[in-house]
């Protein structure tokens, strides 16, 4: 038994615009920049040269999580074994110190803990930044979206940016040279 | 994105350098290093000492004159790296900079030239303590050989004609047929084993050569039998080392200045062919010359990752003096056009990656050193943390790794031309640190060897800043020179658009 599409609850996602060219996308995001939508991002086959810069995003702040990821790493690496080998249990061998000056020995250590906890960092904190794992998105709804891992570029915008509204983004993505555009609604 | 800038919006011929705007500059570069050199040379030939006097002023300036020329020499062959680099991995960001790396490299041949004081026996004496030791071991052995020799060959002669003897009897009773099976048998055995010795002491009869060896072995087995001890094997490397770097560096910039005239895609195509096999002599070429100047400023130690941490040191503080030369060129209104801050960015990153580099060197040859504790081999590291030579270790430490390093973290660091620039000085005068922390701490001890020993001498340190400031001002007086003739960036490169609107 099959349930129609008119029977199930949808609430608009936003709009794809299809591009040709990798030129006229470059120039549609900076329209869309200068307009001042928000959320939205484009999609090509290939990466694109100085997109990121036309788009307006900026630097990751993901650098600055791993900084303290590796920071965690070094100390826990450090704290782990001068507090062991030289505060609780003063280990003596080969007649090295057991004070601060000890502290090549630790150096390998610490550098794989901050290597590791760095790696851990990126890995996790970007799941959680782009929300993976998920099983599915509304975007893969969209006939005109399969276009991008092929031939052509494609710009989406969501329904959630402040700027958007059902028929002016649609116009607007028009004027700035889109090809076709799409409505993409999601199941609630 | 910035616009995008074609070879159309830059001058036909490239860019050329305004030498009269620094004339007054050069003037007094060329003024103070040439006095500074010259006054160098003169302490290095006038004052030195005869075996077995007290050191004089020319003894302890070798030691200067070394650490200068050393200094110098990894930022020139610093600049040969990148240059080779540039062309074997196929790079096309940095070809608006990759003149100045030739520029850079181009000092070589000089650095070359100021390396013939090596060749003369009374400043590699005061370096390479292993020659004139050497040189005593013969004379004082010499005398000792042909008697030696005579005896040597009396006993091999006497052993040789008792087993020829041995031989000669056995096969006699064998012949005549007399002895028991059991007996025969022994006699078989013990005929094998005499013609054994016989072959044994004919292949190892005593010759000059052996007994030599055996008797200078005995004295000091460091020294002897060596095969670089003859000939003057390290003074032909330095001419084979000379030969090979000059030739690189005079065929890169040849083929990249003669593209600027005729562009075209011939020239940049044979120095990234022949970039791929200058690769191998660069290398060893640069090894073995930083084991024979300053490895063998201790005879007695080594250390495998010797070259590797020299050249870690060179590209770090070449790429440091790269963005220094690009830096004051843009300054005066040079290279406006072709050089963005994504160059720099992309020059940081590399500075960022060899400071990375050579802490990791730096870090596992003391560490592998400092753990296994061989008396051998920590001696480097004893001499380098006895007293105040100690704090510079610490200082290089924190100085060469981590203020670099959380600097260069920063992005906005690395595309800030000033700021890295300072960070540059900050490298250089780090790596000056680092070679006199080498070189120097050897000098005291050496010298005053036979004498009262000293771990360091105060006084020679003016003699090291006139050495510093005589081949610098030099050098840099010889670069500015060779500055004005040919275009700051190679104006007809192939791919010189795709290297201007570079983005990372």
């Amino acid at each position: 038994m099959s349930v129609s599409t008119e029977d199930k609850v949808k609430r608009t996602w936003g709009y794809v615009a299809e591009f040709d060219t990798a030129a006229s996308v470059y120039e549609a995001a900076k329209a869309m920049k200068e307009y001042g939508y928000r959320r939205w991002d484009v999609h090509s086959p290939f990466p694109i040269h100085g997109m990121d810069a036309a788009m307006g995003l900026g630097p990751s702040y993901l650098s600055r999580i791993v900084f303290c990821g590796g920071l965690m790493g070094s100390l826990t690496a450090l704290v782990l074994q001068f507090g062991t080998q030289v505060g609780l249990y003063p280990t003596i061998v080969q007649g090295k110190p057991d004070n601060l000056f000890t502290i090549p020995a630790f150096f390998p250590v610490t550098f794989e803990l901050t290597i590791l906890f760095s790696a851990f960092t990126i890995l996790f904190s970007l799941l959680v930044i782009i929300r993976l794992p998920r099983l599915h998105h509304p975007l893969f709804e969209s006939k005109l979206f399969t276009g991008f891992s092929d031939d052509k570029f494609i710009i989406s915008v969501e329904a959630r940016d402040p700027k958007f509204a059902r028929e002016g983004t649609r116009e607007f993505l028009q004027s700035i040279g889109a090809k076709q555009v799409e409505l993409v609604e999601e199941e609630l | 994105m910035n616009e995008y800038i074609s070879k159309k919006d830059l001058p036909d011929g490239g860019e050329f350098f305004d030498s009269s705007k620094v004339g007054l500059l050069k003037g007094l570069l060329g003024l103070v290093g040439g006095v500074c050199l010259v006054a160098t040379l003169i302490i290095l030939f006038s004052f030195s000492r005869s075996a077995g006097e007290e050191p004089k002023l020319g003894d302890w300036a070798s030691y200067s004159y070394l650490f200068a020329v050393t200094f110098f020499f990894t930022l020139a062959v610093g600049g040969l790296f990148w240059t080779i680099l540039h062309h074997a991995t196929n790079s096309g960001w940095g070809i608006v900079v990759r003149r100045q790396m030739e520029n850079i490299a181009g000092l070589i041949p000089f650095l070359f030239a100021l390396m013939i004081p090596f060749f003369f026996t009374q400043v590699r004496d005061d370096l390479w303590e292993f020659e004139p030791l050497y040189r005593d071991l013969v004379a004082k052995t010499e005398p000792e050989v042909a008697p030696a020799l005579k005896k040597d060959h009396e006993h091999w002669k006497h052993e040789l004609d008792a087993w020829t003897g041995k031989v000669d009897s056995t096969k006699k009773l064998i012949a005549a047929g007399k002895s028991s099976a059991g007996e025969g048998a022994q006699l078989q055995v013990r005929l094998k084993e005499a013609e054994a010795n016989v072959a044994l002491l004919t292949r190892h009869e005593p010759t000059e050569a052996t007994v030599r060896h055996a008797i200078q072995d005995k004295s000091n087995h460091l020294l002897t039998h060596k095969w670089n001890m003859y000939f003057h094997a390290s003074k032909l490397r330095l001419i084979l080392y000379a030969v090979a770097f000059i030739l690189m560096v005079w065929l890169l910039r040849k083929w990249s200045i003669t593209t600027d005239k005729e562009g075209g895609e011939r020239l940049f195509l044979r120095s990234r062919y022949w970039s791929c096999f200058f690769l191998l002599p660069f290398g060893v070429g640069f090894t073995f010359l930083m084991i024979d100047f300053l490895m063998a400023l201790n005879y007695e130690w080594f250390s495998t990752m010797w070259g590797v941490y020299l050249f870690a040191g060179a590209a770090l503080n070449s790429m440091a003096l790269l963005i220094i030369v690009v830096t004051l060129l843009r300054e005066n209104g040079y290279l406006q056009k072709v050089v963005s801050l994504e160059h720099y960015h992309l020059m940081g990153k590399l500075l960022f990656a060899f400071c990375v580099f050579w802490a990791y060197i730096a870090f596992s040859q003391f560490f592998l050193i400092w753990y296994a504790n061989i008396a051998e081999e920590t001696r480097f590291y004893l001499l380098r943390n006895a007293e105040w030579w100690n704090a510079a270790s610490i200082v290089l430490v924190v100085g060469h790794f981590f203020i670099p390093f959380v600097i260069l973290l920063w992005r906005p660091v690395k595309k800030n031309p000033r700021v890295i620039s300072f960070v540059g000085v900050w490298c250089l005068l780090m790596h000056a640190l680092d070679i006199y922390w080498i070189v120097i701490p050897e000098r005291a001890p050496s010298l005053t060897a036979g004498n009262t020993p000293k771990l360091w001498s105060g006084e020679a340190v003016i003699l090291d800043v006139i050495a510093f400031l005589g081949v610098g001002c030099t050098l840099a007086y010889v670069f500015l020179e060779r500055l004005k003739g040919v275009s700051l960036y190679p104006c007809r490169d192939p791919r010189l658009n795709e290297s201007i609107n570079v983005a990372n």
